[in-house]
């Protein structure tokens, strides 16, 4: 009769050790990606409340297929803008643009070329960075 | 009689020995469904923590093109997200749009990059209007707009 209990424990606790193995073997890695999921949530969010930018001189030059604008784009905040992932909107329409520098580091200005932009009167300007950040500013034609 | 209790404490352990084994399999296989079930909780959370995007239209300039109204979905999130009418649902002040009148000019984009969603003229009228715009694991963005 004892050592039936013995066995029987025996057999019960190597199941318990291998459903500890198992769990901690598939559980584990899902909290570690979870967990990496959640700093770059975090980093993201600190990311936005850091970023900034300012639209500080707009200039437009008209040739004849329509007007080259030029903005002068300032990092007002204390995050690295990355150029490549701007986006930026005139009168609401996205259009191709090309930048002097591929960063715009905080206090710093970067100029932003759109060629060939048509329409007159008053226009808007919206530019995005990678993480939506945005900022606008209106200029005369 | 000496025979018959030796029997006895034969069948009493090879009793135990099943009773153990099968509370055992129960176990095990119990662990197993349950941890399936979490790793796939699990990459959903993941998907939830990793899925962000923006409409960045001009709240006041919507852009239009062959009878569809332009909006910009950019992808501030951290992995690549798919823009198709299956991952994305679409309401305008509140009605669902019909998966029929809207369209994304391309079906994936990389973090930072931006698709255009096209929604058909007919259910826009002019005025002040709501866009919400649901993704993945019901992540959802709201953008108010004049037409």
């Amino acid at each position: 009769m004892g050592f039936s209990i013995s066995a029987a424990a025996a057999i019960i606790g190597v199941s318990v050790l291998m459903i500890l193995e198992i769990s901690l073997g598939t559980l584990m890695p899902v909290y570690m990606d979870i967990q990496k999921s959640y700093d770059d949530m975090r980093d993201r969010a600190v990311e936005e409340l850091l970023t900034s930018i300012t639209i500080t001189y707009t200039n437009t030059t008209v040739n004849a297929s329509g007007y080259d604008l030029n903005v002068t784009l300032e990092n007002s905040g204390s995050t690295t803008v990355d150029t490549q992932y701007l986006d930026v909107l005139i009168n609401g329409v996205s259009v191709p643009f090309s930048c002097d520098s591929s960063y715009i580091y905080p206090e710093n200005n970067a100029s932003i070329q759109v060629y060939g932009v048509s329409g007159s009167g008053e226009n808007k300007v919206k530019i995005i960075t990678e993480n939506g950040i945005s900022c606008y500013d209106s200029y005369m034609v | 009689m000496g025979f018959s209790v030796t029997g006895s404490h034969v069948v009493f352990f090879i009793a135990s020995i099943i009773a153990a084994g099968a509370v055992s399999g129960v176990f095990i296989a119990v662990t197993y469904n349950i941890n399936g079930s979490l790793s796939e909780r699990g990459a959903r959370v993941q998907e939830l923590l990793d899925t962000e995007f923006l409409i960045i239209n001009d709240n006041e300039h919507i852009p239009s093109s062959g009878g569809d109204y332009l909006f910009y979905l950019k992808n501030i999130g951290a992995k690549q997200l798919v823009t198709t009418n299956e991952t994305f649902t679409i309401f305008i002040d509140g009605e669902i749009i019909t998966q029929n009148l809207y369209t994304f000019s391309v079906e994936t984009i990389r973090k930072g990059e931006i698709s255009t969603m096209t929604i058909d003229t007919s259910v826009i009228s002019e005025g002040d209007h709501t866009l919400r715009i649901v993704g993945p694991q019901s992540i959802d963005d709201e953008f108010i707009f004049t037409i």
